[in-house]
């Protein structure tokens, strides 16, 4: 008898209602669906900061030393001999035809070559060849630069030459990662090292830098002076 | 007689299965869904560039958004953003917004777990990748400035000149990630 009722018991309690949950859960999931965004096309390129340097320096009035690799970038038509003022006026000029738009048309120059004239403008389409060509206009350019610098003794990739990126600051990002991508891509080509993907990855690298501050006090404009010595640059 | 134990049976659908998969799929869309909408935001186009690898979201990291003009409608060229809390020079010269960032980061060192350098063992590295995630037409200054911020080597208030203080003082982030995209994908 007692087991029969029992019995009874256990057939009532399975077969419960699922559907209300169910409804709830897949509304939760429609709506985690549609509001998560995802952005899987974005990459990252790896860098490990020199923590063997000691505090930052100051920006150095010295002649840098010449066993570097220097790669200068500043608006396109700016020639050597020129005084700072006369940089700062020929800024003024394009800065008022631009109207507030950044600095499009960009010479990227190592040491005393031949500079190459890089299209902003190009690179901020979303994609496809036009993009890809002028990225390897700066990769092509940067290869050969590095290319003839080569040590010809078997330095280890650490001990060669490290390579300074000097930047006018009031220009794009964008031309500067774009040279430290190109310096990265020379550096896994010639030494058959893979792309880091962890810092870690980069303690025996040759050495790629962003060059510090060169002048501060923006308000004083003082960006003639800044342009006069990257252009001085060897 | 076998044909109604057939249907019997039929009705009676298994939905602990379905029900599992549905779970995991939730559970999935809300810890993807955090991880790229917490920190980034919609407002960016980073710079295409050809040796960039796959985005790592296991270890941890702070994203920094730098904004640049390419779309309409956010916040100002130059401006930071880290999380919630948004940083923007008053002025050409103004860098009270440096020394916020620059406490903000010092919070995350202090949270953070450490190891000494390999170079310099006075140092001691947080084990926190920072990504600096900068709109293509972010003023490349602002980057610069950032990248002393970030390494602790510049005194925000005292005009940014270069900090003087132990190596056991410091707190810097060496590891960065910069944001960028490949040249033949679409965004």
């Amino acid at each position: 008898m007692a087991k029969k009722f029992s019995r009874k018991a256990e057939d009532n309690a399975v077969p419960f209602d699922m559907t209300p949950m169910i409804d709830c859960i897949f509304l939760l999931l429609i709506f985690f669906i549609l509001t998560s965004k995802f952005t899987p096309d974005e990459m990252a390129i790896t860098s490990l900061m020199p923590t063997d340097k000691g505090q930052a320096a100051a920006p150095s009035q010295s002649p840098i030393p010449k066993e570097q690799v220097n790669i200068k970038i500043f608006p396109a038509g700016m020639t050597k001999g020129y005084q700072p003022s006369e940089y700062r006026a020929k800024l003024t000029t394009m800065r008022t035809q631009l109207a507030g738009k950044p600095l499009d048309a960009v010479w990227i120059q190592v040491g005393g070559d031949e500079p190459v004239e890089i299209q902003g403008a190009v690179l901020r389409l979303p994609g496809g060849e036009v993009v890809k060509g002028e990225v390897e206009k700066i990769h092509t350019y940067l290869r050969s630069a590095l290319e003839s610098r080569k040590a010809t003794d078997g330095a280890s990739r650490k001990d060669s030459q490290p390579v300074i990126i000097h930047c006018f600051s009031g220009l794009s990002w964008k031309y500067a990662l774009l040279a430290y991508d190109a310096v990265r891509d020379y550096e896994r080509m010639t030494s058959g090292v893979k792309i880091a993907t962890k810092a870690a990855d980069l303690l025996d690298a040759r050495e790629v830098m962003f060059a510090p501050p060169r002048v501060r006090n923006y308000s004083t404009n003082e960006d003639g002076n800044e342009l006069y010595e990257i252009i001085q640059m060897r | 007689m076998a044909k109604p134990k057939l249907e019997s049976t039929s009705t009676e659908i298994d939905m602990t299965p379905m029900i599992d998969m549905v779970f995991l799929l939730i559970i999935f869309f809300i810890l993807a869904g955090k991880i790229s909408s917490e920190q980034r935001t919609q407002q960016i186009t980073v710079p295409p560039t050809k040796t960039a690898t796959k985005l790592k979201t296991i270890d941890e990291r702070i994203v920094i958004n730098v904004f640049g003009t390419t779309k309409a409608g956010s916040p100002p060229r130059n401006s930071i953003r880290v999380g919630t809390q948004t940083f923007e020079a008053k002025g050409i010269d103004d860098y009270s917004a440096y020394a916020r960032l620059r406490t903000l980061l010092d919070r995350a060192y202090d949270r953070a777990e450490k190891e000494p350098d390999v170079k310099n063992p006075k140092l001691r590295l947080p084990k926190v990748v920072l990504e600096i995630r900068a709109d293509a037409d972010t003023e490349y200054r602002v980057v610069q400035e950032l990248l002393q911020i970030v390494t602790d080597s510049v005194d925000p208030n005292d005009l940014m000149k270069p900090k003087q203080v132990a190596p056991e003082q410091m707190r810097p982030f060496v590891a960065i990630d910069y944001t960028t995209r490949r040249p033949g994908e679409n965004k």
